[in-house]
């Protein structure tokens, strides 16, 4: 898309960066309280499945929300760099959320560290790359046709940006189940703590 | 019938009552009933006992068919603990695997043997095992399965067969996991590490040797990824798990805090019902080694000590895994049998006893010279039934632990409390263990806990005197 396309679909800051990043934000800290106060609920057959969904929701939250506030943000013509931020707002508030958490028992040096482990923290800032690479071809390609701009939908740069991103995800987390990639974290750890 | 956790929790206590009354009913101070040390016809004109010493990874204490487990089967477990005696309050000073382990094989508190976490070295020169004096005591030792102390894997000089694992850290592989065998890279296609480890145990036992042997096996299983072998794979599919903590769910993975413990993207029930049937294989394997015990003539004058490292959560307050201090993750299994030098087995001992224990116990039934530093006692006298008590509290400690979401922590546990001190912004907690056995109530500003507090604070500051805390 070009500024002159994305000038001609303009909304106000509020529209194209608070809304689907507020949206998305709030949904996250409303789940996040409820998965951890549901307790009351005595009976098992509902507490259970309430806390499944609650768990499932916040993972989709956290690790692919991106995809909507992209998608939002590109069709409200948000430049680029918004739509990078925006994607990064909820996973980096919840990354904090990770080290504020930890940081009762690490010290300050350590809660940072453990914000930057390969499993979940950076699978999930790298993932959200190859999520937005891929949303930016698809918007592109829903954009093409709504419109008669004639747009390119795959470059380079988000071709190779999603296969990076899968490829980083693939080795941090599924390579022998990330077991490699945990023990470079732990020797890591002692040359910088130990 | 089906059976809920309530309906466990019930059978379990029902049967720790019933194990003490039978103690007070008919064994208490007969310390006449103990037999004494015969040769056993594998090592003749020997008078000193074979030892076999079985360690399982991650086993909570409850989880044997005898302590009520709604479907679990373990039939070779439950004839130890027929054939010999089971320490129904039995516990781990740190419930993590290196420091653990390397508590059973010193006799030392992890502040002593300086295994801390699964970080910190073992250091070979400071620390002295039970081997070292069992070889001074004319026995063939062998050292059979996971070490899994971090650094490289030591000389054990006075081991005679080291076989073990170095893959995944040390932590080894359920299928095909190649093994280091007296220093060299074994590769192991085909194989399943439990019965794997055990065939090799069995070669052990069955060495032309005019000593007796000391044979420490320590396995992989059930630490996870748990991995049935194909023929258990579906055995507990349709098992009712009704009866795990109200508080668990299947997606415990995901709350924070968990992402790390073992079982990581699979739903609890998965990975539960997996935990089982790998558990089961184990149980299968050690019933290899009875069999084999039997088919040589030598279990009279054998004995066999079954162990578990540490316990584990499934779900108690939405934790999974062993690092924090309660019940569920400090009490372990522990049997002892040994026909010839047990009184009155197939009774349960109430009595409290640690994984420091193991050490001592040996070198006491082996007459061997005892170590030169150890905190753990030797639980012969209960064994013999000439005491119905070796101790009233231990300490548990767990240090810093990255990047797993558990502060470090010093706590004593007497009979009835549990008084947990944290590092970090945590406030202490003190539990009624007795009227509160999940640990579920904190009691610290009670009237019962502010009266008790005193005590235990005292206590603590007596076991934590000359820590480094470094």
């Amino acid at each position: 898309m070009t500024k002159k396309d994305r000038d001609q679909i303009k909304s106000t800051f509020t529209a194209r960066f608070v809304i689907p990043v507020g949206i998305t934000l709030g949904i996250w800290l409303m789940l996040t309280f409820l998965s951890t106060h549901l307790g009351w609920i005595e009976d098992a057959a509902l507490y259970r499945p309430a806390m499944n969904t609650v768990h499932v929701l916040l993972f989709v939250v956290i690790a692919f929300s991106s995809i909507a506030v992209y998608s939002q943000m590109f069709f409200r013509g948000a430049p680029l760099i918004e739509r990078v931020i925006g994607c990064y707002v909820t996973p980096v508030a919840f990354i904090i959320k990770e080290i504020i958490r930890v940081s009762e028992f690490f010290t300050f040096g350590e809660s940072l560290y453990f914000g930057l482990s390969p499993y979940p923290f950076l699978c999930l800032i790298i993932g959200q790359a190859g999520l937005m690479a891929i949303c930016e071809m698809v918007c592109r390609y829903l954009y093409m046709r709504k419109s008669v701009a004639g747009i390119r939908v795959v470059t380079a740069v988000p071709v190779l940006m999603a296969i990076i991103s899968l490829a980083c995800i693939y080795f941090m987390g599924f390579w022998h189940w990330g077991e490699d990639v945990f023990w470079l974290q732990q020797t890591i750890y002692i040359l910088l703590f130990k | 019938m089906k059976k809920n956790r309530r309906d466990f929790l019930k059978m379990s206590t029902a049967g720790v009552i019933a194990a003490l009354g039978s103690y007070s009913l008919g064994f208490g101070g007969e310390s006449s009933k103990t037999t004494a040390i015969t040769t056993g016809k594998l090592v003749p004109g020997s008078n000193k006992p074979n030892i076999i010493f079985i360690l399982v990874d991650d086993q909570r204490w409850d989880h044997l068919s005898c302590m009520g487990h709604p479907f679990l089967e373990t039939p070779n477990m439950d004839r130890l603990a027929r054939e010999g005696v089971h320490f129904t309050n039995a516990f781990c000073t740190t419930s993590l695997c290196s420091p653990s382990r390397a508590s059973f094989l010193t006799g030392n508190y992890a502040h002593n043997h300086g295994v801390k976490d699964n970080l910190t070295p073992w250091d070979n020169n400071k620390n002295q095992t039970f081997f070292e004096n069992l070889k001074k005591a004319g026995y063939r030792n062998g050292f059979i399965g996971k070490w899994h102390m971090p650094g490289k894997i030591p000389k054990l000089s006075a081991v005679d067969r080291f076989i073990t694992i170095e893959i995944a850290e040390g932590q080894g592989r359920y299928f095909n996991c190649p093994l280091i065998i007296d220093g060299k890279t074994v590769e192991r296609p085909g194989t399943y590490i439990t019965e794997d480890l055990t065939s090799y145990a069995l070669d052990f036992i069955g060495e032309k040797s005019d000593k007796p042997f000391c044979l420490y096996l320590s396995h992989k299983a059930v630490h996870a990824p748990w991995k049935p072998p194909k023929e258990l794979d579906s055995l507990y599919d349709k098992a009712d798990l009704s009866f795990l903590p109200h508080e668990y769910f299947s997606f415990i993975n995901m709350q924070g805090g968990n992402q790390y413990e073992g079982g990581a993207p699979f739903t609890t029930e998965y990975n539960y019902r997996n935990y089982c049937e790998t558990l089961v294989a184990l149980d299968r394997q050690i019933g290899r080694v009875l069999d084999d015990l039997d088919k040589k003539g030598i279990a009279d004058n054998t004995i066999v000590i079954f162990a578990s490292d540490n316990g584990y959560s499934w779900g108690e307050k939405m934790t999974v895994g062993k690092r924090f201090a309660s019940d569920e993750n400090m009490r372990i299994s522990f049997i002892a049998r040994y026909p010839r030098g047990i009184a009155a087995p197939g009774r349960r001992s109430p009595a409290m006893v640690l994984n420091i224990d193991l050490a001592p116990t040996i070198l006491d039934a082996a007459g061997a010279d005892p170590l030169n530093k150890c905190d753990g006692l030797s639980m012969m006298p209960l064994l013999r039934n000439s005491k119905k008590s070796i101790r009233s509290s231990f300490l548990y400690e767990y240090f810093k632990d990255f990047p797993y979401n558990v502060p470090e922590q010093y706590a004593v546990r007497t009979e009835r409390y549990l008084y947990v001190t944290y590092k970090g912004r945590r406030k202490p907690a003190l539990y009624n263990i007795q009227d509160d056995p999940r640990t579920l109530h904190n009691i610290i500003r009670s009237n019962e806990g502010r009266k008790v507090l005193p005590e235990l604070q005292q206590l603590l500051g007596k076991y934590l005197e000359g820590i480094n805390h470094d």
